[in-house]
């Protein structure tokens, strides 16, 4: 009796210890996907490392099925290039992969490590190259894998991936991708029908240079009114110009049906204006209803507010909860004066291409910042 | 009534053991608020049947024993025909204000009614007929006049307008419902659609004969929902999640007074978590409807010419399919316009 006692008990402990596994192996994610995999991306950046962990469908590159699951990122200041920057970086890299490797069972294999466009032409500039070598030897070194390749990324293959990785097969050759960063604004669009050539779009301007040189004009007055007085001074003056020429310099009216934004001003005025759509990745706009939603920001901010706006919500079905933190982060984010310019950054070059008879249709893209992952996953896997 | 008094002001009625049953103590004691209102209401009771017997008691006099006691007492011809007037022109106002008051809700029950307008005609006949009857009534004025007779067609009068008067709220609850209907404008398609999804979701509808509630909003015919599994490269309707490659969905859609060319349909697939299923988040997107925004599925960009039987057709792949019910909705301009479920074992 107590033998068969004894054989039950262990047993249920071999189960226990089984299914243990079983659900550390998942690394508690919540799949999306049916024959979905996991991966991770780890990115050395300008600021610091980032490493995404996204579930790659089956149907990834048919219509860009793919879901982030973790974003986490450490500050290190890499471009910096002194000494302290250079460890802060390599113990990042480092423990972001233990992480993803240790944590989250994400096999070594299914790791992709890079650096970025960014990294590279400030080292360029500053004539540090070898720091980057360094950087990638150092931490193979500690990961004991020295046959794993550390990828140099340039500004092209890194706005080509990004293209590739958010834009849907089925859109990939009528669809202008164009991120709008803190600094500066570029993308993209494949003009011959293949993947080999990626017409590049430039432009100086982004969400906090509009509003630093906003903010320059307004002197002593800080008040909404004034910024918003002076911020469509900006616009109409030297962003006008330059959204102009660099619209036309690459030809995409003509080439393209539909025009995609990424960046954090797209994640953040998608997320305000449609809260609902809170699990999708791409929201669909007009021009009319941002330049309503910018009257809004101006003129009724308090009505952004993540309470206010999950008031609004009605449908039951919806999730609420998420909703409501989701607009919390946009609003820690962006504050109203940002938000403010990049939304007016984000219709100047709308403007350019809201015609009035050949209507485009625009995107708002929300996971801009880590499309390059999955397409990077892709190719890799793919090869 | 001292009694009553007594017990109204707070004392007690307290009667001597020895003596005569009329030979009443009184003692002081604490007023009670209970006690006190239950003799006041007792009062109020008895003065308001008190003055209703008087009232009714002179309205009889009034009515019926004024003429005799007026022939009793032996007054002049001239008197008589003076009171037998007065009653007349009293009757007459009252008949007037009557009338006044029919009229108005009358009017109001014109503007609402539609549905009960025939209930409404045969009520409206009876009122025509007695009002006529008082009319001929009151003409013969003098001593002669049947006044009892008019008083009783007037009641009766009263009472048709009372049940006018009900006729008119059943005619604004039913005004009520019908706005509701149009607002939803597919109730009779849910019911329709339903049972067809149970039976393995193809709805037909027998034709395009109902009219659109509202002009410009298309009918829906021939709503069919399925799922497909695809074998041998060959599409097979299958009814389990498991086999489910992709949803597949048609229907008809038709519309005599359209004056746009171009129009947009809106698919809504809603799973059974109550999710709203897509086939990628660029096809997705949010409308407005009368229930405030909706999630669509998909959006399909129609060329129409008035009056034709357009086919449409949509499919929709997603990389997961639950087992539970699958719900189709088709809107256009935000009202729903076909309905449809189908369950996925």
């Amino acid at each position: 009796m107590s033998r068969s006692n004894t054989r039950i008990i262990s047993l249920i402990a071999c189960f226990i210890f089984i299914l243990s596994i079983c659900l550390n192996a998942q690394g508690n994610f919540n799949l999306k996907f049916k024959n979905s995999a996991v991966y991770a991306g780890i990115e050395v950046g300008s600021k610091g490392v980032k490493m995404s962990i996204l579930e790659v469908g089956k149907n990834a590159q048919k219509n860009g099925a793919f879901n982030i699951l973790k974003d986490t990122s450490i500050n290190t200041d890499f471009i910096s290039f002194s000494d302290k920057t250079f460890e802060a970086t390599l113990n990042g890299l480092h423990s972001l992969y233990q992480a993803a490797l240790l944590d989250y069972n994400i096999p070594a294999e299914r790791i992709f490590s890079v650096i970025s466009s960014g990294v590279k032409m400030q080292a360029e500039k500053d004539n540090k190259k070898s720091w980057i070598l360094s950087l990638s030897d150092s931490f193979l070194v500690r990961i004991k894998e020295p046959k794993r390749k550390v990828e140099l990324i340039d500004a092209m293959a890194e706005a080509r991936l990004s293209h590739l990785g958010i834009v849907p097969e089925s859109r990939r050759y009528t669809t202008f991708l164009i991120d709008i960063g803190s600094g500066n604004t570029k993308g993209g669009y494949f003009p011959n029908g293949n993947t080999e050539v990626l017409k590049l779009f430039n432009l100086n301007w982004g969400t906090k240079t509009t509003a630093n040189a906003t903010d320059v004009r307004t002197g002593d007055d800080k008040t909404v009114k004034n910024f918003s007085k002076h911020l469509a001074r900006v616009l109409a003056g030297a962003v006008d110009t330059e959204v102009i020429y660099a619209v036309n310099e690459s030809g995409a009216y003509n080439m393209s049906d539909y025009i995609a934004f990424s960046g954090g001003i797209a994640w953040s005025v998608a997320n305000l204006m449609y809260p609902e759509l809170v699990e999708n990745s791409v929201v669909p706009v007009t021009y009319s209803e941002v330049e309503k939603f910018n009257d809004l920001l101006v003129n009724n901010y308090a009505m952004l507010s993540d309470v206010a706006i999950v008031k609004t919500i009605t449908d039951k079905s919806l999730d609420k909860f998420a909703i409501g933190t989701e607009i919390k982060r946009v609003n820690k984010v962006f504050d109203q004066k940002s938000l403010m310019a990049g939304t007016g950054l984000l219709l100047k070059i709308m403007r350019q291409f809201e015609g009035v008879y050949d209507k485009k249709q625009f995107y708002l893209v929300k996971n801009g910042q880590v499309g390059w992952i999955s397409a990077y996953v892709n190719q890799k896997v793919s090869k | 009534m001292d009694l009553c008094l007594c017990k109204s002001k707070g004392f007690k009625v307290v009667y001597a053991t020895n003596s005569l049953p009329f030979d009443r103590k009184i003692e002081y004691t604490k007023p009670n608020m209970k006690d006190l209102k239950s003799p006041i209401l007792i009062l109020l009771s008895a003065l308001l049947l008190i003055a209703t017997g008087l009232l009714i008691t002179s309205l009889y006099y009034f009515y019926y024993k004024l003429p005799v006691q007026v022939t009793a007492a032996g007054k002049s011809g001239s008197e008589t025909t003076a009171m037998v007037k007065n009653t007349n022109d009293s009757l007459v106002k009252m008949y007037a204000s009557t009338i006044t008051e029919l009229e108005k809700n009358f009017d109001k029950a014109w503007t609402n009614t539609d549905s009960l307008k025939t209930n409404l005609d045969i009520k409206l006949d009876e009122f025509h007929n007695l009002r006529n009857e008082i009319i001929t009534v009151l003409k013969e004025r003098g001593a002669n006049g049947d006044l009892g007779v008019a008083r009783q067609k007037i009641v009766e009068l009263q009472q048709k307008i009372e049940a006018l008067h009900y006729t008119n709220m059943d005619v604004e609850k039913e005004n009520k419902r019908l706005i509701v209907l149009l607002s939803r404008l597919t109730n009779y398609d849910n019911k329709f659609g339903q049972q067809n999804g149970a039976t393995g979701g193809i709805a037909n509808r027998p034709s395009f004969s109902k009219t659109s509630l509202n002009g410009d909003i298309f009918l829906l015919n021939e709503l069919r929902f399925s799922a497909i599994q695809i074998e041998n490269e060959r599409e097979q309707e299958t009814t389990k999640a498991d086999q489910t490659e992709k949803l597949s969905g048609s229907f008809k859609i038709k519309n005599r007074n359209i004056q746009t060319s171009n129009a947009e349909i809106m698919i809504v697939v809603v799973q059974p978590d109550g999710k709203v299923a897509q086939n990628s988040t660029w096809d997705a997107g949010t409308f407005e409807t009368a229930e405030g925004k909706k999630i669509y599925s998909g959006k399909l960009s129609v060329d129409y010419n008035k009056g034709e039987v357009k086919q449409l057709v949509f499919s929709l792949t997603a990389d997961k399919y639950q087992h539970g019910d699958y719900t189709l909705k088709v809107y256009h301009k935000g009202i729903l316009i076909g309905e449809i479920k189908k369950t996925l074992s």
